[in-house]
């Protein structure tokens, strides 16, 4: 008796091949990554609470896109450790959690109160904007991770979601924005 | 009987392609699981900036994408080279954005409308004063949750080097 002739697939290979090609062509393969921020609601009801000007850092940013902190114009390399210096700043001695803080009185009470308000001018460039951005965003992350070392052994990334929202308020991220325009 | 087997094993036999649509469908499923359908078809010059410290935005059903760049060359002529938003696949005005919003908004099932993401996808060189008052009216439009898109750079040096500060 002859055996049964084997399936013929040829044509599945032309089938999946086409398949194949349509996705390589239809597809971008970069996930999508940016820099996260929720905004305050438009409606204001009152005039805003003053801050303390001690709690606030400001950074401006001018339309030649130069950076400006507290009044002096730093190199944009600097700003990092500028930010991280008035965020860690243990200015009314609650930050029991602040390591190698300074105590400047004229700087930020404590990590829960420092701002940093950002100013940036209509012709500030977006790169700048996002580059300052991503510097705010580091500090941050540096901080939390140091304390959730310290406090669980482990990155803050691996850290559960109660643990996560613990570390993240006692290191918030308050950021106020501002487009200035002039004239 | 030995004789007549001996000749039919000298002729040589097919090569057999039953493990080539395995090979390429293993390719195909590969394709399919890392691709993200491209969105629109994009009208401006995108060159994003740079950054480092980034989150991936996890549920591709919560995010809208909103384009700003100056318009493509082809589009220069009757747009202008000024930096423009797009929404889906056309230009649009900045008056235009809260209404897309709300119907953006419309398409996420309802219970989780509220964590609804706008990722912002701009040319570095956009102005602030464009992308602070796209702000603005996303902020009136309730859609706070945002996302400034950028590259990944891939070290700090590297971001510094590459942009002039």
């Amino acid at each position: 008796m002859r055996a049964l002739n084997e399936l013929n697939t040829g044509p599945m290979a032309d089938i999946a091949f086409l398949l194949l090609i349509f996705f390589l062509v239809a597809t971008t393969m970069n996930g999508e990554k940016g820099i996260q921020r929720k905004m305050p609601p438009a409606e204001t009801t009152g005039t805003p609470e003053p801050h303390p000007k001690r709690n606030t850092l400001l950074i401006l940013v001018n339309n030649q896109n130069k950076v400006m902190v507290n009044e002096e114009i730093i190199d944009f390399t600097h700003l990092h450790s500028e930010i991280k210096k008035f965020v860690l700043n243990n200015g009314d001695g609650t930050c029991d959690y602040c390591f190698d803080s300074s105590q400047n009185y004229n700087s930020s009470d404590n990590p829960r109160e420092a701002l940093v308000a950002l100013v940036v001018q209509t012709e500030t460039s977006y790169e700048t904007y996002v580059a300052v951005q991503n510097e705010v965003s580091s500090v941050l992350s540096e901080l939390r991770n140091e304390l959730s070392n310290l406090q669980y052994g482990i990155n803050f990334e691996d850290l559960n979601r109660a643990q996560m929202k613990a570390v993240r308020a006692k290191f918030p991220l308050l950021l106020s924005e501002h487009v200035l325009r002039l004239n | 009987m030995a004789h007549i087997k001996k000749k039919k094993s000298k002729e040589l036999p097919p090569v057999s392609t039953a493990s080539l649509p395995d090979i390429v469908f293993m390719l195909l499923f590969f394709f399919m699981v890392t691709t993200t359908m491209r969105e629109v078809d994009l009208k401006v010059e995108l060159s994003k900036p740079t950054a480092t410290e980034m989150q991936k935005l996890e549920r591709k059903t919560l995010v809208t994408y909103m384009y700003v760049g100056p318009p493509k060359e082809k589009y220069q002529g009757k747009f202008g080279s000024e930096a423009r938003v797009q929404l889906n696949d056309a230009f649009a005005q900045l008056s235009d954005i809260q209404p897309w919003v709300v119907i953006e908004r419309e398409k996420i099932n309802e219970a989780e409308q509220n964590q609804m993401t706008v990722s912002i996808k701009a040319d570095k060189k956009t102005k602030m004063g464009l992308i602070g008052d796209i702000k603005l009216e996303l902020r009136k439009a309730q859609a706070l949750k945002i996302n400034y898109s950028a590259n990944p750079a891939g070290s700090k040096e590297l971001l510094y080097s590459s942009t002039n500060y």
